[in-house]
């Protein structure tokens, strides 16, 4: 639903449509294929992935995220505490979280583009955290790609794209590992997995991991990040939420 | 409404390698987790102080933390369990920094957990993980049969669980 209505409402082909998701699909395998941890290692072609056997129209075999086991966790502490145990702890910004009351399909005039959750859950933690514009503060972000077409919309609903304009951010690398907002640079849900109860844990581990410069390799590591934000978006769906992170008191 | 910002800090984070992992169960993987937090954060388990713990299947719900807390040896201390859609990891850990940012406590755990690959159908009683120290089998083994029957045989529920 949140497939085709976008590429109705923004006047994309099927072709070009599938062919920009695909694009996400092949930056979270490559990004996964970077990380030990990550349920699947294989990178995919883009050709690889418009042909891939289909789902659901319009989403193929790779616009669909693993069914993982696993596991995460985080032990926290008094902010104030923090430097007794290490020298580079991660500072909780902003959490926000927010439930929809209805069902996408019962709420009057729906128009799959604009899930409430997602937009009150993130804006709670921004401006928690004193963010005013996610798509120059935020540094890196791991957000619910349960589906590609899912974080094409969550590109816009974040705010790191204004809306219908995913597409030309997509084609000019801004969310790919050496772009201007890395997402999912672990191989988010679709290559890094999606065992549902860790996966917000998941998301946090790989955004403290980064700010703290200890991804896992060099080619992997992330410069000069500050502050990132892990994201979930679930249920019917009908639920959201949001964790800021960062590395120093009082930024931003 | 007040904000959270800078009140809470993470100071050590675990993440298991994900996938089909046959080789672990549920237990398994919240020790894999949380020991590895333990350990990037350099403090004794005994020292939690609470844990908020999110999973949505796994292994039924309604039993609450019991089957994690033999596990994890997390003896004498409140453990919570939630549970919201995809955002339960996020939940886990949102509660636990507000239990932090009330002053309540100074060293907690967020823990979320789940396998997917094979719901309770295999032998997900425990590898004799080091930290699981015997006790990992003999927990799980209980839950299994407190669950249904047919768990304490190692084999799926009809309703395929």
């Amino acid at each position: 639903m949140i497939a085709t209505r976008y590429f109705h409402t923004y006047g994309l082909s099927p072709q070009e449509g599938k062919r920009i998701i695909g694009k996400i699909a092949v930056k979270n395998h490559y990004n996964g294929s970077l990380s030990p941890k990550a349920h699947f290692h294989n990178r995919v072609t883009l050709e690889q992935v418009m042909s891939a056997p289909i789902i659901a129209w319009p989403l193929g075999l790779f616009d669909c995220c693993g069914n993982s086991d696993g596991g995460a966790a985080a032990v926290l502490v008094p902010a104030s505490e923090a430097s007794k145990y290490r020298d580079d702890p991660i500072y909780i910004k902003g959490l926000g979280a927010a439930h929809s009351a209805l069902l996408p399909q019962n709420r009057p005039g729906f128009d799959w583009l604009h899930f409430e959750e997602v937009m009150n859950s993130s804006r709670q933690a921004y401006a928690q955290a004193g963010i005013n514009n996610p798509r120059e503060q935020i540094d890196l972000a791991e957000v619910h790609d349960c589906f590609t077409s899912t974080e094409l919309l969550l590109y816009e609903l974040l705010g790191f794209s204004r809306e219908g304009q995913s597409r030309e951010d997509i084609d000019a690398g801004f969310f790919e590992l050496n772009g201007g907002l890395p997402v999912n640079s672990d191989g988010g849900l679709k290559c890094f997995g999606h065992p549902v109860g860790a996966s917000g844990l998941r998301m946090t581990y790989e955004v403290y991991k980064q700010l703290q410069d200890k991804a896992q390799s060099p080619e992997r590591q992330l410069k000069d990040v500050r502050l990132g934000i892990s994201q979930t978006f679930g249920g019917p769906p009908q639920v959201a939420a949001v964790a800021v992170l960062g590395r120093e008191l009082g930024y931003p | 409404m007040e904000s959270i910002k800078d009140k809470v800090a993470i100071i050590g984070m675990g993440c298991t390698k994900f996938g089909e992992r046959w080789d672990a169960g549920l237990d398994d993987l919240a020790i894999e987790a949380a020991y590895e937090a333990y350990q990037d954060a350099g403090i004794d388990p005994k020292d939690i102080q609470a844990c908020w713990y999110g999973s949505v299947t796994q292994p039924v719900v309604g039993i609450g933390c019991t089957h994690l807390a033999g596990p994890l040896k997390l003896h004498g201390i409140p453990m919570t369990r939630v549970e919201n859609w995809c955002t339960t990891g996020h939940e886990a850990l949102r509660n636990a920094c507000f239990g932090v940012a009330c002053g309540m406590y100074d060293l907690v755990l967020a823990l979320g957990v789940e396998k997917l690959g094979y719901r309770l159908s295999r032998l997900g009683c425990g590898t004799g993980h080091e930290h699981g120290a015997g006790g990992t089998a003999h927990c799980a083994r209980l839950v299994w049969h407190d669950c249904h029957p047919v768990f304490s045989h190692l084999r799926t529920k009809p309703s395929g669980g």
